[in-house]
């Protein structure tokens, strides 16, 4: 019997170990070292990971390669970066990581991520859940906290901790949060986010906080310095809910002055649900914020843009992505945006050119919501005596001073407009206006060519600034095709958004042009295009002037079945479906001889028209010419000068009805449309 | 730790000793194994976990207990920490739980934490799997747990004492006082747990550098350490008393107060220090219930009246002088009332019907601050009421039928009925070989907390809704030298509009209703025992689960690759086997429990390191002496728990203990 118990007691012994063989923890030994930063130096992207669960970790993005590497803290290292990534700052070739729920800030190597110093919440400081790291000099830097009633200050060459600053009542109800730091001169200013409307000033030589400015909104939770000494700052507005109030969830953006501290300019935002942050760029003389979508702002407009410069992802159905972090790339104004999808999986980064073109899009870590660039400290330091767009290159400038959203692409029937091949198939079958008006402002950061169709086609774009009127110089410029032999002039029309509701729903203004008021020219023009019923069929046209005509179905130019857009509204007439364009109608000056056609320009005020103001602007577009527009050229319906301070909207429409056997309908085409205020004072005419 | 080890051996051969002259019967259980099922429990698909396994070890909760002894998933962060159970797949608020015939689910939370109900305090639980929940309550889309106490049938006085030693500094003390005589009985149970809880761990996840003298980096190693702030100290005190009136009548009392103190444990990447800093839960609760049952030859009627006050406080605060001690804390406070009524009806020997309705009045007040929100949560009641009618048909001795049908109301708000069919066939009688399926519709109304939290709270919620097929076998053989019993179910599962918690851009969390989550899956269980000699029986219990349970919820935009991927730390496959060995006076037993692994993001990255937790394997052993002087019963029982020193964790940055010890030693008169 006794055997046999052995025997038993052998088999369940082997049964439980057989069974215990693979235990291991997560996957604990690191992948392959991350490879090294390259010369250029990279993006590095901090993911802040789900809190509590530890897993933060830190992405670095190659922007000429385009290869994304993550998770390169634990592979340099051989251990976690940490709990709840707050914020990556470089410095030189340090990149300092605040993990605020692990007590710790890391100096890493930007070169190899290795890790150079730490600074923890030990007892022997006051760091308790560390946020920002602002580098004062090469001896002293000062770190943030969310619960500390400290700013703790270290040696960033060191890692030796030095001493800390009282922000005691920086807040209410018991908080003493603070947030990002920035320095103008010897003071350095940081925000305080939880239950405040206070910037506090700290003198760093006496490392103390000398004074308080108090915001009119509640929670500031973005804060950067301009070239000009400006502090602009976003809250968030604080909150308000059914039980509670602390706030109004209106976020605000102010600009302060630095040196006087007094506020500038105080903008209440229109919504209430965003992640409200601000970037700035290399000059520190543009923003970039999300409020939702990214918007673009000068530092000296006098209130953040309606229209987006960036707008957030939108899919097919319909669904938003929501923003979670933004960056800008001091090299060269790219911008860096992060969506979180669910906030528990690999987070998503968009990279666009400083002109808003979508570039890149990869995936990191969880959570992506801070973006750092090799040396940007050293790049991003203002500087009084700096030409603000010295180094500015000529994609960046187009990029400022374009048109940010298309309202409306309505364009006559044309050979140009309906698969037409020549620029890639530009408007699908089936699109709808919204999509239409995303494929124009596409191909015009491209500077893709975009038709207008027949007499009466037009689009409307908006800007996300004030275009100035500079009362006779040129305000405007518009790109289009036009040859010394062939121009398709088009009429341009403005409008301000007196209403400020940020839509072209006010009134337009023609800007007259050479042949405004004499007989080439015909106000209160109506002109009405029928659908035909059969595919591969010319379309029919009437005036309110009593002519009539077609645009030619031309298959040598267009095999599209049709040259009617579905996009575009039409209705339900006894004469079938059509539609009807307003406007001005110019005359009707080409001519065919023996198989040539030739379209001449006016003299000038006209897009897409080879005019005396159709040239090479080297202060702003070296590489080909445009027509140049000025807003004191607005008339009013009656024809007088409509006086007009500023502009917010475009419409282009074409002016012609000709149509010639060999070329088709005149139509005129649009390659972009700018504004000169960004670049005020460069412009040689 | 070594010198407690060789302690415990000494202790364990000087009583092998003892074990000489002392016998007790040892026999095959007198389980039943009949094809003749009850008709309340035509195919239902339930697991009952009995007195002994739950009464055999001190310190273990319930937590522990669903963990080695069925397939469900426990979610937890070690002993005494917050333990949530899952039911195929499902979230922990999917499964609802009893206690005498009173859901005990938080209103506010709509979760039942297993760490803070001790084992001891339990006599029978049974495990009632997807649809058979609907029998017992509604909501339950996974599944429901059912516990229960009984009233002592030992008559006279009688004692026990427990205590349990175990490393870390862990006690648990465990006295029992019952008295039973003809129309009376009582229990009075205490349990006091304490410890330390600071076991080390080599920490994977922090390193140590070692620099010379330039600053360069000449050693690295990854530190030992201790879990920090695991500390817990919990009483429990559970006062029943029963009046049988003789004629088919009893009524009883249950009174259970518990208050608890725990440390939440700091994360493995945590650099603060637990000298300076508490993380600190804290809580009071007490449940009572009143009952009266009256039962007649054709019918019975249960009456149960109950009140549940539980009260929370969490604090995260320092005791250095550089901020404000209390750094974030949050209070809640629920009063439950609850009264329900139930009949059971034999029309015939064939036909049963059972009807209940039931009420429960919850009121919440909760309140937090932190640098997100200080102020009321939401200060709310809400009455949710319940009315059942089951009737339950075995038309063929073969063949039994069972419909069930619920309608809920919460607030003011009625939810589509919940229905639900059963069906029992007997395939082969030898083997008591019975085929079950059933099918049933379930929805679980949003918690207090999902309706009411500010800030985040969603008004707007639809209650979670679900529909359930099981199928499944079971069968049953018992020869004079050995038994064998086991079933096996497939089910499969829809959940759509989940409720899920997500944060927004402003940095607080809210609830959707976002998701349609698909479970199928396998679940197999099996018991045996096989008596080699007239003192030598060897038991065996398995259970296996075979779960994917995948999100075919709608993507969050185009950036989503959760759709079809496996939920979020719920494992394919768990799995657990318990065997026992006895001989005279002397049990050897060995617990074994496998997940698989587990994935931390919805997409189940792999490429992330911390994407995916390692499938892991716990093995523990124990060894136990009974011995008797005159009327008293002592025994020692030896375990040693993660017996191989396995390295795992079963959360994200939270390493569990390696190998560690317990004695307990028992006195019973």
């Amino acid at each position: 019997m006794k055997t046999n118990i052995i025997l038993y007691s052998c088999v369940l012994s082997l049964a439980s170990l057989l069974m215990t063989a693979c235990s291991d923890l997560e996957d604990i030994k690191p992948n392959d070292p991350p490879t090294p930063v390259t010369a250029e130096g990279g993006v590095f992207i901090l993911c802040e990971g789900n809190f509590n669960s530890g897993n933060s970790t830190l992405s670095y993005y190659d922007p000429v390669t385009k290869k994304v590497e993550n998770g390169v803290f634990r592979r340099a290292n051989d251990r976690k970066l940490g709990d709840t990534g707050q914020s990556i700052a470089i410095y030189g070739n340090t990149a300092y990581i605040a993990m605020e729920n692990s007590g710790i800030v890391w100096g890493i190597s930007t070169d190899d991520f290795k890790v150079k110093g730490q600074l923890t919440a030990s007892s022997d400081t006051k760091i308790i859940n560390p946020r920002y790291v602002h580098k004062v000099s090469d001896t002293k830097a000062y770190v943030t906290d969310l619960y500390a009633h400290y700013i703790n200050i270290f040696n960033p060459q060191t890692f030796k901790y030095i001493g800390s600053i009282s922000v005691e009542g920086a807040a209410n109800l018991g908080y003493c949060s603070t947030e990002e730091m920035v320095q103008f001169g010897k003071y350095v200013f940081t925000n305080c986010w939880s239950y405040s409307n206070k910037i506090l000033v700290i003198d760093t030589e006496l490392d103390k906080v000398t004074e308080t400015i108090t915001l009119t909104s509640w929670q500031p939770k973005s804060m950067k310095l301009d070239k000009n000494g400006k502090l602009w700052v976003i809250t968030d507005g604080g909150y308000t809910t059914a039980e509670t109030s602390y706030g109004d969830n209106v976020p605000h953006l102010y600009r302060i002055d630095a040196a006087t501290r007094k506020i500038e300019l105080d903008q209440a935002l229109t919504t209430d649900e965003a992640n409200v942050q601000i970037a700035m760029n290399r000059n520190a003389d543009t923003l970039y914020i999300i409020n939702n979508d990214i918007y673009r702002m000068g530092i000296n407009d006098k209130k953040m843009p309606v229209q987006p410069f960036i707008n957030a992802p939108v899919d097919s159905n319909g669904k938003r992505h929501k923003l979670y972090g933004i960056g800008v790339d001091p090299h060269n104004n790219e911008v860096y945006v992060a969506d979180a999808v669910d906030y528990r999986q690999a987070g998503a980064v968009y990279r666009f050119s400083s002109q808003g073109v979508l570039i890149d899009n990869f995936k990191v870590g969880i959570t992506p919501n801070h973006f750092a660039f090799s040396d940007e400290n050293a790049k991003n330091i203002p500087n009084e005596n700096e030409d603000e767009n010295e180094n500015e290159n000529e994609d960046e400038k187009m990029a400022r001073a374009l048109v940010s959203k298309i309202f409306e692409y309505m364009p006559a029937p044309g050979h140009q407009v309906n698969g037409y091949t020549v620029v890639g198939d530009f408007i699908h079958d089936g699109a709808t206006m919204e999509e239409a008006c995303d494929s124009v402002m596409s191909h015009f950061k491209h500077q893709f060519m975009v038709s207008l169709g027949a007499q009466g086609g037009y689009l409307v774009a908006g800007f996300d600034h004030n275009v100035l009127n500079s009362n006779g110089d040129y305000d405007l410029a518009i790109k289009g095709n036009p040859y010394s032999y062939q121009s398709e002039p088009g009429i341009v029309w403005v409008m301000k958004d007196e209403n400020g509701n940020g839509l072209p729903d006010d009134t337009w203004y023609e800007l007259a042009g050479s042949e405004y008021g004499t007989e080439n020219e015909t106000l209160d023009y109506a002109i009405t295009y029928y659908k035909p019923t059969e595919p591969f069929a010319d379309i029919r046209w009437t005036d309110n002037q009593g002519g009539e005509g077609i645009v030619p179905y031309m298959k040598s130019w267009n095999a599209h079945e049709s040259y009617w857009q579905d996009w575009v509204p039409a209705e339900m007439t006894p004469e079938g479906l059509c539609r009807t364009y307003y406007g001005s109608r110019l005359k009707d000056t080409h001519t065919y001889t023996n198989g040539y056609t030739m379209e001449p320009p006016f003299d000038w005020g006209y897009a897409d028209n080879d005019g005396k103001d159709y040239f090479k602007n080297d202060n702003f577009y070296k590489k080909g010419a445009m027509a140049y527009f000025k807003i004191s050229n607005a008339v009013t319906k009656e024809g007088k000068p409509a006086n007009l301070d500023y502009i917010n909207f475009v419409k282009v429409q074409t002016g012609q009805t000709g149509c010639s056997p060999n070329l088709g309908e005149i139509s005129t085409e649009v390659h972009g449309i700018w504004s000169l205020t960004p670049l005020r004072g460069k412009d040689e005419k | 730790m070594a010198r407690l080890w060789i302690s415990f051996t000494a202790l364990i051969l000087s009583l092998s000793i003892a074990a000489q002259d002392t016998h007790r019967p040892i026999e095959l259980d007198n389980v039943q194994v009949v094809a003749a099922r009850r008709l309340k429990d035509v195919g239902v698909e339930k697991t009952s976990i009995d007195t002994l396994i739950l009464h055999d070890n001190v310190s273990l909760s319930m937590a522990d207990i669903l963990s080695k002894n069925s397939t469900l998933f426990i979610k937890s962060y070690g002993r005494a920490t917050e333990s949530t159970a899952e039911f195929r797949g499902t979230s922990p608020s999917h499964t609802q739980v009893t206690w005498n015939g009173m859901k005990v689910n938080s209103p506010m939370l709509g979760t039942v934490d297993f760490s803070t109900i001790p084992s001891y305090f339990i006599d029978e639980t049974n495990l009632y799997h997807g649809a058979s929940s609907i029998n017992i309550t509604g909501g339950g889309l996974g599944g429901a747990v059912e516990m229960l106490t009984k009233p002592i049938t030992e008559e006279g006085l009688h004692g026990q004492y427990v205590q349990g030693i175990g490393s870390f500094n862990t006690y648990d003390q465990f006295v029992r006082l019952t008295y039973h005589k003809k129309h009376w009985s009582s229990s009075t149970r205490v349990v006091y747990s304490t410890s330390d809880n600071k076991y080390t761990y080599t920490n994977y996840d922090k390193k140590t550098d070692v620099y010379d003298n330039q600053g360069n980096v000449i050693k690295s190693y990854h530190p030992k350490e201790k879990n920090k702030s695991g500390y817990f100290d919990d009483v429990h005190a559970l006062q029943e008393v029963y009046y049988n009136t003789g004629n088919g009548n009893r009524i009883g009392l249950n009174v259970w107060y518990s208050h608890s103190k725990r440390g939440l444990p700091f994360l493995s990447v945590d650099y603060k220090d637990d000298a300076d800093f508490k993380n600190e839960q804290k809580s009071n609760t007490l449940r009572n219930v009143l009952s009266w049952q009256s039962i007649h030859e054709d019918w019975t009627l249960n009456a149960k009246g109950g009140y549940i006050y539980n009260e929370m406080m969490y604090d995260y605060f320092t005791t250095r002088q550089d901020a404000t001690n209390s750094i974030t804390k949050s209070r809640s406070y629920t009063n439950t009332a609850f009264a329900s009524v139930n009949a059971d009806w034999n029309i015939s020997e064939r036909m049963l019907f059972t009807t209940g309705a039931s009420a429960y009045y919850n009121h919440v007040k909760s309140s937090d601050m932190s640098p997100f929100h200080i102020g009321d949560n939401f200060n709310k009641g809400r009455c949710d009421t319940e009315v059942n009618a089951q009737i339950r048909w075995r038309p063929i001795d073969v063949l039994s039928l069972a419909a069930v049908l619920r309608e809920e109301m919460h607030g003011e708000k009625i939810i589509a009925p919940i229905p639900a069919v059963f069906a029992d066939v007997i395939l082969y009688k030898p083997l008591n070989l019975v085929l079950k399926a059933s099918v049933a519709k379930n929805y679980r109304y949003p918690s207090m907390d999902d309706l009411y939290f500010q800030p985040g709270g969603n008004k707007d919620l639809l209650p979670e809704r679900g529909f359930t097929y099981d199928t499944g076998v079971e069968f049953g053989i018992k020869k004079r030298m050995w038994m064998l019993k086991g079933n096996v179910t497939a089910f499969d599962s829809y959940i759509k509009d989940w409720i899920l918690w997500t944060p927004n851009t402003k940095g607080f969390w809210e609830p959707s209703n976002v998701k349609k989550v698909h479970n199928y899956g396998i679940e197999a269980t099996a018991n045996g025992e096989l008596m080699l000699a007239k003192d030598l029986k060897i038991t065996a219990s398995a259970n296996y689960a075979w779960t994917p349970s995948k999100n075919m919820g709608e993507e969050v935009n185009a950036n989503d690759e959760s759709y079809g991927k496996q939920l979020c730390y719920v494992p394919k496959v768990s799995a657990n086997c318990n065997v026992k060995m006895m001989w005279k006076t002397w049990t050897a037993g060995c617990q074994w429990s496998h997940y698989s692994e587990r994935f931390t993001t919805t997409s189940n990255e792999v490429s992330y390191i911390t994407g995916k937790l390692k499938p892991y394997y716990m093995t523990d052993v124990s060894i136990e002496k009974v011995f008797h002087v005159k009327k008293i019963e002592f025994s020692v029982k030896g375990i040693v728990n993660n017996v191989l020193n396995t390295e795992y964790v079963t959360v994200l940055s939270h390493p569990m203990p390696g190998r560690n010890y317990e004695v307990i030693f028992k006195v019973k008169v």
